[in-house]
């Protein structure tokens, strides 16, 4: 096998295990299989990367690129945990039957930052293959690994068991969900050195902070300020509605005194969205989750009937 | 202290400089395409030829002329990217058992009775799964899905059924000729043939649970083993048309193949908001008016009257306001956004 040294540079041949000596320097190369990756930084400008993103959020105002502040930008090499899953789950009805099972599986990739202080990014989907080995030569702040390996499996645990318990809910149409899992093998593919660019930046009163992964551009994570006529229409389209519920029931209030208490309610949940998005303070947003939200959307009427129809039967 | 390989040019021997896009790795110096990745060397990896640029554009002009969530801003429309790529995806013919109880109410005389009913069934699907997990989005993901639902098991071979798909093509015909007209990326799959393998398992028990499960009985128990008997890799084009307008960026993306949209991401106009937010107070009457006959004497009195019919009586109010809390929340939702997915 061709080796070539971590310390001069130099090529030569080696054999398949055990330590070798570098012929040109005398620098000791350990011979056997690394599990430590690191991927080359492609990205080297974050911020027009991140400006990009930030204007595809509808609730950002359009002059972020301009008027921010940058206070930090740096690129830090974050190590994280990949895993290969095999987890198999056994769904089962929540509080009030237990006696529905039904069985879930996650068998995919999935991993977890090695670093106290990144949860946004577990399960983050960087690429597995294309790697490099790792050589503890990086350009940037190379952040050292706080979690252990077992810890790192703890949290992948509980992040799959969630994972589960949405696709139980989803396919089985049951509300409350717990899920145990009978089989939960992980196999360690290894531990990658990941160029992630941190940024902080300034906007208003508030400081905004974001991730750009150094290696393809994606954005895993990203605040952004909201833009205070998107602020305003929220405002109104979410007092209008909440206005409805009382107006609708003061009229109805002749009729019944419970006509007050359903309007009201309805309008307090059919406000909420806009409500919410008019009073939160900063917006959050990641590429890679992008429009799950969207994605995820349904036509209210087909789930109204559905659960009539479950319930008529 | 870890191995470095060296990794050199199979025609010139020059070393190669390697990212983690690539699949083949041009040689800096003589300009030969390495196979960088022992994907090419395998049987069953295609891929599928793309239409050029120039007509994804036309096709999205098109769209635009014709949409009427476009009407009144066709002209502010302003193309700023066009980006296509080939996404690996992983097919497999998975076959398999599955077993479910389920709870159905049968009506004997004037009582109704909760059966539970047992059954088993075979199933034998096509399925698909995206290769590379970072790339998955939301396009990727309903092309997947788009797959699934036009593939049919029409031949014994995964090959057959994926050649009268979509007109694959071995990888290996992909002499360097060919390669530079493409001009589309390849992205590198990150499942291995042994982890695709399981992962299509895991797709294929979902599947078996998105056509079995009964949308209206109440289910209790439900278990899908699968076996992946056939696969193939297959490069697929995807393209996504990005474009400006009203201060914000939307997009929609191709079956790069067929000419076909996957999906649409656009723009809330105002007429839309206006029409959820009409739906979303019509939601609200309801549940306010359903809600007002149990505080109305009236109501109650009649209940009373109506003896063991009542009983229909009761429920019917607390269904009609349902409905409208339900109509009201879901459409309160949709006021709330400024972006709506067309797939």
């Amino acid at each position: 096998m061709k080796v070539r040294c971590p310390h001069c540079g130099a090529e030569f041949e080696a054999e398949e295990a055990g330590i070798v000596v570098c012929p040109y320097c005398g620098f000791q190369i350990k011979l056997g299989e690394s599990r430590t990756f690191t991927y080359p930084l492609r990205v080297k400008n974050p911020w027009n990367v991140l400006a990009s993103f930030i204007r595809i959020q509808r609730l950002s105002p359009t002059d972020v690129e301009w008027k921010a502040r940058i206070i930090e930008r740096e690129l830090l090499y974050v190590p994280f945990y990949v895993f290969f899953v095999k987890a198999k789950g056994v769904a089962r009805r929540g509080i009030i039957s237990k006696e529905g099972a039904g069985y879930v599986e996650f068998f995919n990739y999935a991993t977890v930052p090695a670093v106290e202080g990144f949860d946004e990014l577990v399960n983050y989907p960087l690429p597995v293959r294309g790697r490099r080995y790792f050589d503890g030569h990086v350009k940037g702040k190379l952040l050292e690994k706080t979690i252990e390996a077992s810890e790192a499996v703890k949290r992948l645990r509980s992040e799959i068991r969630s994972i589960l318990k949405n696709e139980a809910r989803r396919y089985f149409h049951w509300s409350n969900v717990e899920v145990e899992m009978p089989t939960f093998d992980v196999h360690l593919d290894g531990l990658v050195y990941y160029p992630i660019w941190r940024i902080r930046y300034k906007y208003g009163f508030f400081t905004y902070l974001a991730y750009v992964d150094g290696a393809d551009g994606r954005v895993p994570y990203a605040e952004f300020p909201v833009s205070p006529v998107k602020r305003m229409t929220n405002l109104s389209l979410g007092f209008l509605l909440l206005a409805s519920g009382f107006l609708i029931g003061k009229f109805l209030y002749s009729y019944g005194a419970t006509a007050p208490i359903g309007s009201v309610a309805t309008a307090i949940w059919a406000s909420y969205p806009s409500l919410k998005r008019a009073f939160m303070v900063k917006g959050r947003a990641s590429e890679h989750r992008l429009l799950s939200e969207v994605a995820g959307d349904y036509i209210p009427e087909d789930e109204v009937f559905k659960t009539i129809r479950r319930f008529l039967k | 202290m870890v191995i470095i390989e060296v990794l050199r040019c199979e025609h010139c021997g020059a070393p190669l400089d390697v990212t983690p896009e690539d699949i083949i790795v041009v040689c800096h110096y003589c300009g030969y395409p390495n196979a960088y990745d022992k994907v090419f060397t395998e049987k069953n990896v295609f891929f599928v030829e793309s239409l050029p640029k120039k007509e994804i554009l036309r096709l999205f002009w098109e769209r635009v002329k014709k949409d009427s969530d476009y009407s009144g801003i066709r002209g502010r429309i302003k193309v700023v990217k066009v980006e296509g790529v080939y996404v690996p995806f992983w097919f497999g013919i998975v076959k398999g058992q599955g077993q479910m109880r389920y709870v159905v109410y049968e009506n004997k005389g004037n009582q109704t009775r909760a059966v539970v009913k047992s059954r088993k069934f075979n199933m034998e699907s096509l399925v698909c799964v995206p290769a590379r997990r970072s790339v998955y989005d939301i396009a990727v993901e309903n092309l997947a899905l788009k797959f699934e639902r036009y593939g049919y098991l029409s031949f014994k071979r995964l090959e057959d059924t994926l050649r009268y798909m979509m007109d694959i093509k071995p990888i290996t015909e992909l002499t360097p000729d060919k390669w530079g007209n493409l001009k589309l990326t390849f992205l590198n799959a990150d499942f291995g043939k042994e982890y695709a393998r399981i992962a299509l398992q895991d797709r294929a028990s979902d599947v078996a649970k998105e056509r079995r499960v009964p949308d209206d009985a109440e289910l209790r128990f439900f278990r899908f083993e699968g076996e992946t008997l056939d696969m193939a890799l297959v490069f697929y084009p995807l393209w996504k048309v990005y474009y400006d307008v009203e201060g914000g960026t939307y997009f929609v993306a191709y079956d790069g193949h067929r000419g076909k949209e996957v999906l649409a991401v656009e723009p809330v106009r105002i007429w839309r908001k206006v029409w959820y937010a009409l739906v979303s107070l019509l939601g609200i009457s309801l549940a306010g008016l359903f809600s007002s006959l149990y505080g109305n004497i009236g109501y109650w009195k009649a209940l009373s009257d109506a003896g063991k019919n009542g009983l229909g009586m009761l429920v019917l109010p607390a269904l009609g306001a349902y409905i409208g809390f339900e109509l009201a929340r879901g459409y309160g939702r949709k006021v709330a956004r400024d972006v709506r997915v067309e797939k």
